[in-house]
């Protein structure tokens, strides 16, 4: 009854590692791995959902740039450092996990213990590059041409997802949640990773204040904010719909997620036109 | 070879008479090749004739035995003391029921109530296709029926609903799976009011491609790829 996944090396490996924990090789035994991988996707989720409200917060200095350049000072302690690093940890599993959804509810990837190990595989190495560019500290790459080759790969990636689901009976909102995360993967992972080339400037304020001056990356920033919102938004409210069985409570709780999330949206298109 | 095994089976107890809930531990020798079902008859001949548990035709047919096994849901005339010791890596094990429906007495749920799901969809042909000509057969070709016959296995024991990520405001995978088999099935008309049961709110998009259903199912059933055909919008 064990899973494909089971038998191959790298998951009984990470099997070897979860036997320590009691809670995780429970359900893995129990449930199989692509049960514990939706709940790190919603764990992950509920992480960048609260990054997300925290990073317009702290954007929000941008309408004073000398206070934000002084708020930013806390930016090169080795914490705050290690932290950004961290947050890739869910970004990329997150992004990548959902590209692994999309292939096997849209494109009938059935293959899902080989789709299952990619995952892991390019998290692992898209973070550990996070890593040595943080490390390294000294790359340049011009902010045009990077964004453009992100914004193009996104228009790609939704253009497939859409055509691929477009067409079928499933709801308008569950099929946009797939098509904003096909866009948001190359966009999301796209931006930690322009964040990490160059660490300081990363964070400087004119350096950022320079970069969203284009109105290329002006429009790739407002669909980013609005896609990201949206994206948090239809995924808080699914896990709201799995646990709540009065529809007037979950009708509120839809209301109440929308609010603060359109606030926070308009907040962050805000700062990106405004500023 | 006539191994014997000395297990312990911590039981979920229930008595409606007095609503009170307990775990109570059974110690027992046991061979090899015995199920789960000989051991709870074991318990009630042996120990205590008070322990309720419910089965029937024991070959792994009916879905009466579907229970929880340390966390796992699965059909306890199936499971072998042996292989259970294999797949837990443990001789002690803990017997829930399965978390569908309300528990009656002890391991036994209110059947009833867990497939008032599977009903809502209708598990039958809603509206047959016109009848073939009199005396002959309505056929199906094989590569037709090949594409669904393994749904056509279920036998709703519930393991998959119970395995569920989503436990709540969904129909659940063997339900999902009864109306699919339905839609597949050339001699179903009424193809419009599947699709609306299909798609509502407490169809497709309550499946979160956990995956956990195919994981645990007794049938070897690949539910998850039949709802996921439904996502991909092979129906029409």
């Amino acid at each position: 009854m064990d899973t494909s996944a089971q038998k191959t090396g790298i998951e009984e490996y990470l099997i070897g590692i979860l036997e320590r924990s009691g809670r995780l090789s429970y359900y893995a035994r129990s449930r199989g791995w692509a049960f514990i991988m939706t709940w790190a996707h919603r764990i992950a989720g509920l992480i960048l959902v609260l990054y997300m409200l925290f990073h317009i917060f702290t954007l929000s200095a941008l309408y004073d740039p000398a206070a934000f350049a002084s708020k930013m000072k806390f930016v090169n302690h080795f914490v705050f450092s290690f932290l950004e690093w961290a947050l890739s940890v869910p970004v990329i599993f997150h992004a990548l996990n959902g590209a692994r959804l999309i292939l096997y509810e849209a494109f009938g990837t059935r293959k899902d213990a080989i789709i299952i190990r990619w995952v892991f595989m390019l998290s692992g190495i898209y973070t550990l590059t996070l890593a040595l560019l943080m490390v390294m500290g000294n790359q340049e790459v011009s902010a045009g041409f990077f964004w453009l080759i992100v914004a193009i790969t996104s228009a790609i990636s939704s253009t497939i997802v859409y055509k691929r689901l477009w067409h079928t009976q499933n709801g308008m909102l569950w099929k946009l949640q797939r098509l904003s995360g096909a866009f948001l993967l190359p966009l999301v992972s796209g931006h930690m990773f322009f964040m990490h080339l160059n660490y300081k400037a990363g964070h400087d304020v004119d350096t950022i204040l320079a970069r969203i001056s284009s109105p290329g990356i002006k429009a790739l920033d407002v669909a980013f904010v609005i896609l990201v919102f949206f994206h948090a938004g239809f995924g808080l409210y699914t896990i709201v719909g799995d646990y709540v069985e009065d529809k007037r409570i979950r009708s509120w709780l839809a209301v109440l997620i929308s609010f603060i999330l359109c606030v926070f949206a308009y907040a962050g298109v805000k700062i990106v036109l405004t500023i | 070879m006539s191994q014997e095994y000395d297990l312990t089976l911590k039981i979920s107890r229930y008595d409606p008479d007095t609503g009170r809930s307990w775990v109570q531990g059974y110690q027992l020798k046991a061979g090899r090749i015995l199920r789960f079902v000989d051991l709870f008859r074991k318990i009630n001949d042996e120990q205590d004739p008070t322990l309720a548990w419910s089965s029937s035709c024991e070959h792994g047919q009916c879905g009466t035995c579907g229970m929880k096994i340390n966390g796992k849901p699965l059909l306890t005339c199936e499971l072998l003391v042996e292989n259970a010791v294999n797949l837990f890596k443990t001789q002690i094990f803990i017997v829930e029921p399965l978390t569908v429906a309300p528990v009656i007495r002890d391991l036994v749920i209110d059947m009833e109530k867990a497939y008032e799901k599977v009903h809502f969809v209708k598990p039958y042909i809603i509206q047959a296709a016109s009848q073939p000509p009199e005396g002959d057969e309505y056929r199906i070709s094989p590569r037709v029926l090949e594409s669904y016959v393994e749904a056509t296995r279920c036998i709703n024991c519930f393991c998959c609903a119970t395995a569920c990520v989503t436990q709540k405001n969904y129909l659940g995978p063997n339900a999902m799976l009864a109306n699919i088999v339905r839609l597949m099935d050339p001699r179903e008309m009424a193809k419009q009011e599947r699709m609306d049961i299909l798609y509502s709110e407490q169809g497709t998009p309550r499946c979160r491609t956990a995956q956990a259903c195919s994981f645990v199912c007794p049938k070897e059933i690949d539910i998850a790829h039949f709802i996921a055909l439904a996502k991909e919008g092979n129906f029409r």
